[in-house]
C-alpha cells in the first residue's frame, strides 16, 4: 500500500455530493449498522449526510463479492475474508486518496505553538543537538513540506536552533515524485499567494515547483513501518513523528505493532502525531496523551 | 535558513550496519528477564517472536513482569507468534486478579483468531464462571464459523446466568434466524429473572430484523 493520506469523502467535497445518485442500497437502519460496524474496523465515523457516499461505494463492494444485502456482506467479511483482503477494499474504496499542502493545519500549529517550545525548553543551549522531526507516510512530499514552510513562516525560533526533517514512504514511486517536487494547482490550493511566491516557481499548465533549498531540507527514504529491523536503526531517533491517516488501513494486530515501532523510534519526551480520526487510545496505552489549544497529540514518557 | 538534511542520516543504508546480530533464545529469554532497561526487555520480547518454541517462557516472563510497556511487548510477541502454545500462554491471564493484564488477555485471544478459538472452547467448560464470561468475550469477536456453535451450547447448557447474558449479546453478532429458538430456550430456563427475558426479546428483536451490529 502506498503511503498516500486518505480521508472519508465528505458531503462539502463537491466530487462526493454533486454526482452521487439517491441511495439505494441500504436502509436508513442499515446504514447506522455499516457506520457501526466501520467504525469499529477503521475509527472513521460517517456523518449522515454521507449516505450516498456510502450507500454508492457500498453497491460496488456488494456487486464485487457478489453479496444481495448489507447482512450478506457483513458475513461474507466475517467469515470469507480472513486475509482481510475485501476488508481493505472496502475501507479504500471509502476513503478518497488525496494529498496536499497544509492539510490538517491545526497539527503544524500545533507543533510551532506548543509542541517545539517544550522540546526545546529542555534544551541546555540551543545548539544542543538538532531537533529531529519525521514524517510518514509522506506520500508526495506534501506533508514534510508543509513542516518545513510553517517552521519558516511561523516558528520565531526557527533561526536559533537546527531542525532536521526526515519524510518516508514505502512506496519508492511516491518519494520519487516527493523529491521532484513538482505540484499542481490543486495541491497548493490552500497555500495563500505569498507562500507560493516565497517557495514556488510557477510552471507553464498550474503547475508549481518548490524552491530548491526547501526540496534539499527534507531527507527522503522508503521505510517499512512494519518492518522490526528496518524501524529499529530509528530507536530513539525523532523528537516529533506525524503519522497521519495510515492506521486507520490497519489491522488491530498491526496497529498495536506499529504503536510498539513508533513509540521506540520516539526520544524520551517526544511527541506523535495522529490523523483527526485517529486515537492512539484506542491502540496503545503506551502513550500520554497531550491536549494542547490546537490538537491533541501523544507524547512518549519521559522516564 | 535552519532547516539542515541530516549529514549522518539514519535513513542512509550504512546504517543497517548498525542493527546488532540476532542473539539466541537462551540469550534473549535471559535478556527478558533481567534486561536492565525497559527498552532490552522490549526488544528481547519483540525478537522472541520470531521464535514459536519460546511461547510458553514468555507467557511465564508476562506473569513476572511488572511494566505496562514491557507486558505490551511481550503480549504482542504472543499474538504474533500466534501458536495454540501462546494462545495457552495468554489464556492463563484470563483467571488473573491482575485486571489490565486479564484485559490484555483477553484482548490478546481476541486478535489471535483461529489458534485461540480451540483453547477458548476449551475455557467454556472452565468451573470459574469469570473464566466462561472472559472465553465467551474472546469468541464475540473470533472469526470463525464455529463460534456461533460454541455460543449456542452455552445458551443450552451453561448454568451460570451471566455466562449466558455474556454469550446472548455475542450471538446477536452472528444473526442467524435459527438462533431465536436457541435464544428462547436460554430465557425458558431462568423463568423467574426479568432482566434475561428482556436481553433474549432485544436480541430476537435485532436478530430478525436481519442486522449484524
Amino acid at each position: 500500500m502506498s503511503g498516500n493520506e486518505s480521508r472519508i469523502g465528505t458531503a462539502d467535497d463537491p466530487r462526493a455530493a454533486a454526482s452521487e445518485p439517491a441511495p439505494t442500497v441500504i436502509s436508513n437502519e442499515d446504514f447506522q449498522r455499516f457506520q457501526d460496524f466501520f467504525y469499529r474496523k477503521t475509527g472513521i465515523i460517517f456523518g449522515a449526510a454521507k449516505g450516498y457516499f456510502v450507500d454508492r461505494r457500498l453497491a460496488d463492494r456488494f456487486a464485487a463479492t457478489g453479496a444481495d444485502s448489507l447482512h450478506a456482506y457483513l458475513q461474507h467479511l466475517k467469515y470469507d475474508d480472513l486475509s482481510g483482503q475485501e476488508l481493505q477494499h472496502l475501507i479504500n474504496s471509502m476513503t478518497v486518496n488525496e494529498t496536499y499542502f497544509y492539510r490538517e493545519e491545526y497539527q503544524f500549529r500545533c507543533l510551532v505553538a506548543s509542541i517545539l517550545p517544550e522540546i526545546v525548553h529542555g534544551f541546555p543551549s540551543a545548539g544542543e543537538r538538532p531537533i529531529r522531526l519525521w514524517s510518514l507516510p509522506c506520500s508526495t512530499g506534501e506533508e514534510p513540506y508543509s513542516i518545513a514552510i510553517q517552521l519558516l513562516e511561523n516558528w520565531r525560533d526557527v533561526d536559533r536552533y537546527d531542525v532536521e526533517i526526515f519524510a518516508s514512504d514505502i512506496d519508492t514511486r511516491v518519494l520519487a515524485k516527493a523529491r521532484a517536487g513538482l505540484y499542481d494547482d490543486r495541491s497548493v490550493q490552500y497555500l495563500n499567494a505569498l507562500v507560493k511566491a516565497r517557495y514556488f516557481t510557477r510552471g507553464t499548465e498550474g503547475s508549481w515547483q518548490l524552491r530548491d533549498d526547501l526540496r534539499a531540507s527534507v531527507d527522503f527514504a522508503p521505510v517499512n513501518l512494519n518492518d522490526r529491523l528496518d524501524m529499529r536503526r530509528h530507536r530513539g531517533s525523532f523528537d516529533v513523528i506525524f503519522c497521519r491517516n495510515l492506521l486507520i488501513y490497519f489491522d488491530d494486530v498491526s496497529r498495536r505493532q506499529a504503536a510498539e515501532a513508533l513509540y521506540d523510534a520516539l526520544r524520551p519526551g517526544g511527541f506523535l502525531c495522529l490523523g483527526h480520526s485517529e486515537s492512539m487510545s484506542r491502540i496503545s496505552s503506551l502513550f500520554t496523551v497531550r491536549k494542547f489549544p490546537d490538537a491533541t497529540v501523544y507524547q512518549k514518557p519521559r522516564a | 535558513m535552519a532547516l539542515l538534511k541530516s549529514r549522518d542520516s539514519a535513513f542512509s543504508s550504512s546504517a543497517v550496519a548498525s542493527v546488532p546480530a540476532p542473539l539466541s533464545a537462551g540469550d534473549l529469554l535471559a535478556s527478558l528477564h533481567a534486561g536492565a532497561t525497559e527498552a532490552e526487555r522490549r526488544d528481547a520480547a519483540a525478537d522472541l517472536a520470531a521464535l514459536p518454541d519460546t511461547a510458553c517462557a514468555l507467557g511465564a516472563a508476562l506473569g513476572e513482569e511488572a511494566s505496562p510497556r514491557v507486558r505490551e511487548a511481550i503480549v504482542l510477541a504472543l499474538v504474533g507468534i500466534g501458536t495454540p502454545e501462546a494462545a495457552a500462554a495468554i489464556g492463563g491471564f484470563l483467571a488473573s486478579e491482575d485486571v489490565p493484564l486479564r484485559n490484555a488477555a483477553v484482548e490478546a485471544l481476541q486478535q489471535m483468531g483461529a489458534s485461540a478459538g480451540a483453547y477458548v472452547e476449551k475455557l467454556l467448560a472452565a468451573p470459574d464462571s469469570d473464566t466462561r464470561i472472559f472465553a465467551v468475550n474472546v469468541i464475540e469477536a473470533l472469526r470463525q464459523q464455529a463460534a456461533s456453535g460454541w455460543l449456542r451450547r452455552v445458551l443450552a447448557r451453561d448454568p451460570d446466568l451471566n455466562v449466558g447474558l455474556a454469550a446472548v449479546e455475542a450471538i446477536v453478532q452472528f444473526g442467524e434466524p435459527a438462533d431465536v429458538a436457541v435464544l428462547r430456550g436460554f430465557a425458558a430456563r431462568f423463568p423467574n429473572e426479568p432482566f434475561v427475558t428482556f436481553a433474549v426479546n432485544m436480541a430476537c428483536r435485532r436478530i430478525t430484523a436481519g442486522g449484524i451490529t
